[in-house]
């Protein structure tokens, strides 16, 4: 499809952008000697909130998982939330880079670097709570699969099994994705590297890639299927983590929706950040050329179709319980909506369906302010949402003599801190690295354009 | 003291001043570095006699503690005999409370005494042992006890005190004792009695006080108005089958109760005795144990109590008859069990509480004469307690001399006026008036500090004694072990006034039964003491029952009911755990969830939520609250079930001094006074606008909807037995797994238990459940493996409560093995569900999905932390680490004990073979663990039982533990509130 | 510079279509050691030069497909039912619905290795010396040039001919390039 078919005029790389100025502005981005001062500050901040994270996690091994607010029976906490938190956000990222590469929209390849950047950088917290949790993380690795001590394997039937399998095997294959997409500009960026070390850096990093004919059609093949296999892939991943709790008898849990639900919330979410993270860059790096108000109309109708899926799993989750025979689930749920933690109900629906309402409107769709903050709101309010998911349905569980409400301590606090530090960091030091566009994808929006 | 003896004290000595042995000391109990300065020779034989048998020296010494010479060491190369390492030895003894004896088995792991268990021979316990009596063994081990004698501020020896003593004896001696004073509790040792008899000969002069703040005065003098003397009352509540119960604290607190709790409960079984129950009546001001079971209650303040049973007496024939026309309130209520009672006439029974004022006794007393329940369901016998008297005027009296300047030597044993005392009764002033007064106490407590000498007292298990239990049978007590902190009995005590410089509580106690056993006509003393101390049991001892009847119209001149009562009455209650205060020092007391108000580490003013509603008062809100003119500051907490505008107090609690008790709780004795002890008009009661966190184990009161506790009444249970039965539909698509052998399965029976937490402190003493203390309890992190929940149904002010204990289930599709991704909780062949410590890493999923939220988990190092000596967990289970999750086991170190015995000796595991903690305490058998598949074993038994229903059943999780459901014997006469 | 130094001769062009163009008549002309680096990947130019020679790519994911769900669903029946069966929860050994999320995801984890080196295996990567890096311009291959290449090794490679057809075809450069 060409430009021509787009519904929207807005052109998705601007007139102007030519394949000599779009490789050398892109790769200048990294292979400049000095990052802009925007840069600077942003990666000290992260590395401040870095810091809190690295304290917060001393102070957690050193005394035990008491200096959390979680007890009995809320025996998960924000840790939980905020695992399921970020992993939502990870798969976000490969929804949009998977998902709408097979669908080959042409918005998709401006942001498709940004979303798998964010997908590495949101993985690697993810993966840092489950453990963080444990009553005993040092022992962690008890749930690889072989045995691990005196011949004794993971129990498999476990959920949790299948989410530590289902991470592991997800971290592992976004990196291999990530850099089969990566590897083309690399050799860009090789081949513009100036002083002797990036272009040993980058020459090695590009493996010898040297865009030939069979080169191409191989990656083209691979990639393609890689795609086709992220995608299920990517609902697998946030579907199990909904199994986590689907998988459990506590009420408020114990619902087949939770898998679709959880994905929903994915896709909300992961496209929130994704828009944050590109208005960002778009104004750090000045890339309004080949990332335009088409993209940003794309991803705003994307996330409000992903906005009213998640409506509709609200209404599906109060119907069942409502309507439902369990006596607990019904309880639960008013708990919920009327009880200790009703206001964070209440601002999820506000922040995840209400707010983004607004996007119906061209204009909010086009405005980068706008859909900024209506993403910070869904950021805010899926964070909200996994709290409500974890939290109230423990507090209020099957047996009404131990009912028990959990507060967040400042260690928990903290922890939700450190993450998002980890989290900028990576991401920072993606900016630095690699070309934060996908430059051969862009390359082939200029030809069409040119070719037309 | 022989010659052998001394030379082999003086080699000890010599040993003793090695510095081999200092190393020693240092390296196995570093507790008693800071003690061994200034120690004279006796003190370091203490010390090294309790240091060896801590430090494993000598295990073989601390083993022989209870037979005949403890003073043998024997080295462990050559094994004492009988100590098998790892298995349990058990010896009788008794353990007192208010002076009252129960019968315990102490179960000893090489030398070292872990747990009390009931002893089944003694008539006070049945094999049952209640909470109290199983944290005794905690309080024993408790490193915060008094370990050195204080002489006038100075760390000093006992030859100073002797020597001091002895200087006080010579001049009391010259003029007969005038101006010495003995301060006791209740008594009822034969031989400390003896020798108080003894000191009167030698001192005429000589008076003897006896102070327990829980007396019994109301109830004696009523005794001794209606019989002429303070006759016991021994109850034969098994006999009875309609009870009326005045605050009763029948199956609660009163000497015995744990047999009458067993006998009680046997009445309450309709599905076990054919359809057949006792029916239960309970007035009561404040809630009591029985007051729950009861199958009709009324909540009524004090005067509204005189009121009921004055027309109650005249209902019955038992008093005046215009008492009848005044206006009480629920008229017909009581008309009713007025005519179920006199129905059943010798099978009935009244009974009022400790702290129901004498005319209430009375009026008891008048209708069960009525009633011709004397000789028939109650059994009265000469007091058991030596010279019954009022203990309140007893130490009015004390205090007035002692300002008077009347007292020059008091010696006080192991009682605590100085915390105790009414508050008229300015104790501490006085004291200081006495130059010599000397406290045998465990701790260092508030009485100890005000007086010159302080004797660290030997506990309980530490030395030789004697005591009666409430039926008159007699224990004679055997140490368990070396005095752990040196300490002295009461016995030496008295001993060296006597005469004694060099007293040995085991030659005093021989000595005195030598005599007494003479006199009953023993031929062969050696064989009498062997059996006796062997069975904890005196031979025939119980008190002979004498036949009395009450005076008759005893009621008639008593004066018409009081007046309607205005504005808030304050009463005091003991408090379940904390008692009158001797067990505020106890961790397991201290965080047991109390029965109604689930609360621990506090106590806390009980408000009804009518009262609280009008007061505008709320759960954690403090209040001052005067009387007189004094003042006290207490959080409330809201009671369901608590008679309107009145006011409980729990006793025993704002401890001054002594061990980890000490500020925890307000002190509620700064409002009580001689006058009335039980019962004070409050001045005031006002919001201070301060609140206090109460860390309760239970926030939520009613069963919400949810299929926890089935209940229904006689009538329809006669009807159709099956009526609470519902078929749930338990189809899985998995195949259940088959379970061949043994099929491990508990039963709990909702009819029987009365909510005593027995077992649950039993469960904590048996599976070293750690303390974890208020803040983590607040934080919601006890680790109780047993909880009984409460829950309430019907009215708020007169609710229906049911106590529901809540073990692990043991479900055959266990939802937590399936969530653990580790393999760290799994079933075994015979249907326990595991839990593997050292696998866990402590996901906590198991607990999340737990429908029955009865998994623990180690959020900090809990047992680590823990202050209890290493020598004092239990060595056959597992202390569990930080990080871990843990839960109720069924006690599986015991069900393996028992199969690899019955695998040594090649034959199947009988039934009752094995028997759980929490079984083992219950004293109503509501617990009752077994082989299901056992057609014959009890559990299966009482399983069959139409009543019987499992938890959630709808959840299918298929629980090994199961429930029968709670039937109300309910008078068709009366239709109330609840049902 | 003789013959058997030379790897081949390279014509840098514009634009895609120039390249194609060139790359078909070169191919009619019987040229078969063709090569042409773009910066993007240009329909059916690797077809163009070989034509009817399939990619192995999609064979090579389906086999680790394959081989991860085997794989997969294999430990954990070894775990829970051979080397370690034990009651769990009541349930069978084998419970195999309880696998599937652990098959699933092995399936997946493998197909994408199995892609993933089976790129590089094909592209011969990692190789970081390629002569053709040495020939001019080469680096604008990455960005904005077409390169097209026919190695010495052609049968009918003939330096004079060759520069005639690139140029004709409106080759920027035409070089030889050093083996």
């Amino acid at each position: 499809m060409t430009i021509a078919d787009l519904p929207d005029a807005a052109p998705v790389v601007r007139p102007g952008v030519t394949l000599t100025s779009l490789s050398e502005e892109v790769s200048a981005r990294v292979l400049r000697p000095h990052a802009p001062r925007w840069w600077w500050v942003g990666f000290g901040i992260s590395l401040a909130l870095l810091l809190v994270l690295v304290v917060a996690m001393a102070w957690l091994f050193i005394n035990g998982i008491g200096v959390w607010g979680v007890n009995i029976p809320v025996a998960w906490g924000l840790a939980i939330a905020e695992y399921v938190w970020w992993i939502a956000l990870a798969s976000g990222g490969t929804i949009v880079s998977a998902l709408f590469y097979l669908t080959r929209s042409p918005w998709r390849s401006a942001t498709n670097r940004i979303a798998e950047s964010m997908m590495l950088s949101a993985a690697a917290c993810a993966g840092l709570m489950p453990i963080m949790h444990l009553g005993r993380p040092g022992f962690f690795y008890w749930l690889f699969p072989y045995s691990t001590v005196m011949g004794v394997w993971p129990q498999v039937r476990s959920p949790l099994w299948w989410d530590f399998i289902c991470l592991l095997c997800y971290i592992l294959m976004s990196i291999m994705f990530y850099y089969v997409g990566l590897l083309p500009d690399l050799a860009t960026v090789r081949d513009l590297a100036q002083t002797r070390r990036k272009q040993i850096l980058y020459g090695i990093l590009a493996l010898g890639w040297r865009g030939s004919a069979r080169h191409w059609r191989n990656h083209q093949t691979v990639y393609f299927i890689m795609c086709a296999i992220m995608a299920p892939m990517v609902i697998s991943v946030h579907s199990v983590v909904g199994l986590d709790f689907a998988g459990g008898l506590t009420p408020g849990w114990h619902s087949t929706q939770f898998p679709p639900y959880f994905f929903f919330g994915a896709v909300i979410s992961g496209l929130a950040l994704v828009i944050m993270l590109t208005i960002l860059v778009r104004r750090g790096y000045g890339f309004q050329d080949i990332i335009t108000e088409y993209h940003f109309n794309a991803l705003a109708k994307v996330m409000l179709v992903g906005s009213l899926m998640l409506g509709y799993s609200y209404l599906w989750e109060a119907w069942g319980a409502v309507y439902g025979s369990s006596v607990a689930d019904r309880s639960e749920f008013f708990f919920r909506i009327f009880g200790f933690y009703a206001p964070s109900y209440w601002a999820k629906i506000a922040l995840n369906i209400l707010i983004p309402q607004l996007l119906w409107l061209p204009a909010v769709r086009r405005s980068e302010i706008g859909l900024f903050l209506i993403s910070v709101g869904i950021i805010v309010g899926m964070w909200l949402e996994r709290f409500v998911i974890v939290i109230p349905s423990l507090s209020h569980n099957s047996i009404p003599s131990y009912w028990g409400v959990y507060y967040p301590t400042l260690w928990d606090w903290a922890t939700l801190a450190g993450t998002i530090g980890l989290f900028l960091t990576l991401f920072f030091v993606f900016l630095r690295l690699f070309p934060i566009v996908s430059i051969a994808e862009v390359r082939e929006l200029v030809q069409k354009r040119g070719s037309r | 003291m022989n010659a052998p003896g001394r030379s082999y004290w003086r080699s000890l000595e010599e040993l003793a001043e090695t510095p081999e042995f200092a190393a020693l000391v240092e390296r196995e109990v570093p507790r008693f570095r800071d003690v061994l300065a200034g120690v004279d020779r006796r003190r370091f034989l203490q010390l090294m006699a309790a240091s060896m048998a801590l430090g494993g020296l000598g295990s073989g010494l601390s083993a022989c503690g209870p037979e005949p010479n403890p003073r043998q060491l024997l080295p462990y190369v050559e094994q004492p005999l009988g100590i098998i390492p790892g298995r349990s030895r058990y010896y009788a003894t008794a353990t007192t409370l208010d002076g009252y004896a129960t019968g315990v088995l102490v179960a000893s792991q090489m030398g070292r005494p872990v747990k009390i268990e009931g002893n089944p021979d003694h008539p006070a316990s049945l094999g049952a042992a209640s909470a109290i009596m199983q944290a005794t063994i905690l309080g024993l081990y408790d490193p915060r006890r008094a370990q050195s004698i204080v002489g006038h501020g100075q760390i000093d020896s006992w030859d100073g005190f002797v020597t001091a003593l002895f200087e006080r004896r010579d001049r009391l001696m010259a003029h007969h004792g005038e101006g010495l004073r003995l301060l006791t509790g209740t008594v009822t040792s034969p031989s400390l009695t003896a020798q108080i008899a003894a000191l009167n000969k030698d001192f005429p002069g000589m008076q003897w006080h006896q102070w327990e703040p829980l007396h019994r005065d109301e109830e004696r003098a009523a005794a001794k108005e209606a019989f002429g003397r303070p006759l016991d009352s021994v109850y034969d509540i098994g006999s009875a089958d309609v009870i009326f119960a005045v605050e009763s604290d029948l199956i609660s607190a009163v000497p015995g109760w744990l047999a009458y709790a067993r006998h009680f409960a046997a009445r309450r079984r309709p599905a076990e005795t054919g359809g057949r129950m006792s029916r239960v009546y309970a007035i009561e001001s404040t809630p009591t144990l029985i007051g729950a079971k009861a199958d009709h209650r009324l909540a009524l303040r004090p005067a509204e109590l005189a009121a009921a049973m004055r027309y109650l007496a005249a209902a019955l024939g038992a008093g005046p008859q215009q008492w009848s026309q005044a206006q009480v309130k629920d008229a017909d209520w009581l008309k009713a069990a007025a005519q179920d009672l006199k129905q059943h006439h010798g099978r009935a029974l009244v009974h009022a509480g400790r702290e129901q004022p004498a005319e209430i006794h009375l009026l008891a007393h008048a209708i069960n004469g009525a009633l011709g329940s004397f000789g028939a369901t109650i059994r009265l016998i000469e007091p058991v307690a030596a010279s019954p008297g009022s203990q309140q005027q007893s130490l009015h009296q004390l205090a007035a001399d002692m300002m008077a300047g009347k007292v020059d030597t008091l010696l006080m044993l192991e009682t605590n006026p100085l915390y105790t005392a009414p508050a008229d009764v300015d104790f501490a002033a006085a004291l200081k008036k006495v130059p010599l007064s000397a406290d045998l106490a465990l701790y260092a407590d508030e009485t100890t500090l005000a007086s010159t000498w302080h004797i660290p007292a030997a506990h309980e298990y530490e030395a030789w004694s004697d005591a009666r239990a409430f039926d008159g049978t007699i224990t004679i007590q055997q140490p368990q072990l070396r005095r752990l902190y040196g300490g002295h009995s009461a016995q030496e005590l008295l001993a060296v006034l006597l005469g004694n410089t060099m007293p040995v509580d085991y030659a005093l106690l021989r000595a005195f039964w030598q005599s007494a056993a003479k006199q009953q006509g023993h031929a062969d003393f050696e064989q009498f003491w062997h059996e006796s101390v062997r069975i904890g049991v005196v031979a025939n001892s119980a008190a002979a029952p004498v036949t009395a009847t009450p005076t008759a119209d005893l009621a008639a001149h008593l004066p018409a009911a009081a007046a309607e009562a205005k504005g808030l009455d304050l009463i005091f209650r003991p408090d379940e755990a904390a008692w009158d205060g001797r067990f505020a020092d106890n961790p397991w007391l201290l965080e047991m969830p109390r029965a109604f108000t689930r609360l621990t580490w506090d106590n806390a003013a009980l408000i009804a939520p009518s009262t609280a509603k009008r007061l505008g008062l709320a759960t954690e809100d403090v209040v001052a609250i005067a009387a007189g003119d004094r003042q006290l500051r207490a959080p409330i907490f809201v009671l369901p079930g608590q008679a309107p505008d009145c006011v409980t107090l729990p006793l025993g609690f704002g401890r001054r001094a002594g061990g980890l008790g000490v500020g925890v709780g307000f002190d509620a004795y700064a409002l009580r006074v001689v006058a009335s002890p039980w019962l004070v008009a409050a001045k005031s009661l006002t919001k201070t606008g301060d609140t206090l966190r109460l860390a309760t184990v239970q926030q939520h009161d009613r069963i919400a909807g949810r299929d926890l506790v089935h209940e229904g009444t006689l009538a329809d249970f006669v009807k159709n037995p099956h009526f609470l039965k519902h078929e749930g539909n338990n189809e899985s698509i998995y195949p259940a797994y088959k379970y061949p052998g043994n099929a491990w399965a508990m039963a709990v029976d909702l009819n029987s238990c009365i909510g005593c937490q027995a077992c649950v402190v039993a469960c904590q003493a048996e599976n070293n459940v750690p303390v974890v203390g208020k803040d983590q309890v607040l934080a919601g992190r006890e680790m109780h493996w047993l909880r009984i929940d409460r829950y309430y149904s019907g009215a708020a002010d007169e609710p229906s409560v049911a106590f529901e204990p809540v073990p692990c289930m043991h479900c055959e599709n266990a939802p937590c093995e399936v969530v653990c991704p580790v393999h760290a909780t799994v079933h075994d062949h015979e249907g326990l569900n595991l839990m593997v410590y050292n696998r866990c890493v402590g996901t906590r999923f198991c607990s999340n999905n737990c429908p029955y939220k009865v998994r623990r988990f180690n959020f900090f190092a809990y047992a680590i932390e823990d202050d209890r000596p290493a020598e004092s967990w239990n060595p056959e289970v597992t202390v569990r680490g930080r990080g871990v999750m843990e839960k109720c086991t069924y006690c599986i170190q015991r069900i393996r004990t028992t199969q690899i015995d019955a695998l040594r000796e090649n034959r199947p595991i009988r039934d009752g073979e094995i028997v759980t903690a929490c079984q083992q305490s219950c004293p109503t058998q509501a617990i009752i663990f077994g082989d299901r598949n056992d057609p014959k074993s009890a559990v299966a038994r009482r399983k069959a039982s139409p009543l019987d229903y499992v938890l959630l059943e709808e959840l299918n999780t298929r629980p090994r533990t199961s429930y029968s459901a709670l039937i109300r014997n309910r008078n068709p006469l009366i239709k109330d509130d609840e049902a | 510079m003789s013959e058997e130094r030379l790897y081949g001769m390279i014509g840098v062009f514009a634009t895609a279509d120039a390249v194609t163009a060139a790359a078909r008549q070169l191919r009619a002309l019987g040229f078969r050691a063709l090569e042409a680096h773009t910066p993007y990947p240009v329909e059916g130019l690797d077809e163009l030069m070989r034509p009817g020679r399939r990619t192995w790519m999609p064979l090579a994911i389906g086999l680790g497909a394959v081989f991860g769900a085997a794989w997969g669903y294999f430990i954990q029946y070894w775990d829970e039912a051979l080397n370690y069966p034990i009651n769990v929860g009541g349930r069978p050994h084998n419970s195999w619905p309880a696998f599937m999320v652990g098959t699933f995801e092995f399936t997946v984890l493998c197909a994408i290795a199995a892609g993933f080196f089976a790129l590089l295996a094909s592209c011969r990567l990692p190789l970081l010396y390629h002569p053709i890096f040495a020939a001019p311009e080469f680096d604008r291959a990455s960005r904005d040039r077409f390169v097209l290449c026919v190695e010495a090794r052609d049968p009918s490679f003939e330096p004079t001919h060759l520069r005639r057809i690139f140029e004709r075809h409106g080759a920027e450069q035409v070089a030889e390039v050093p083996g």
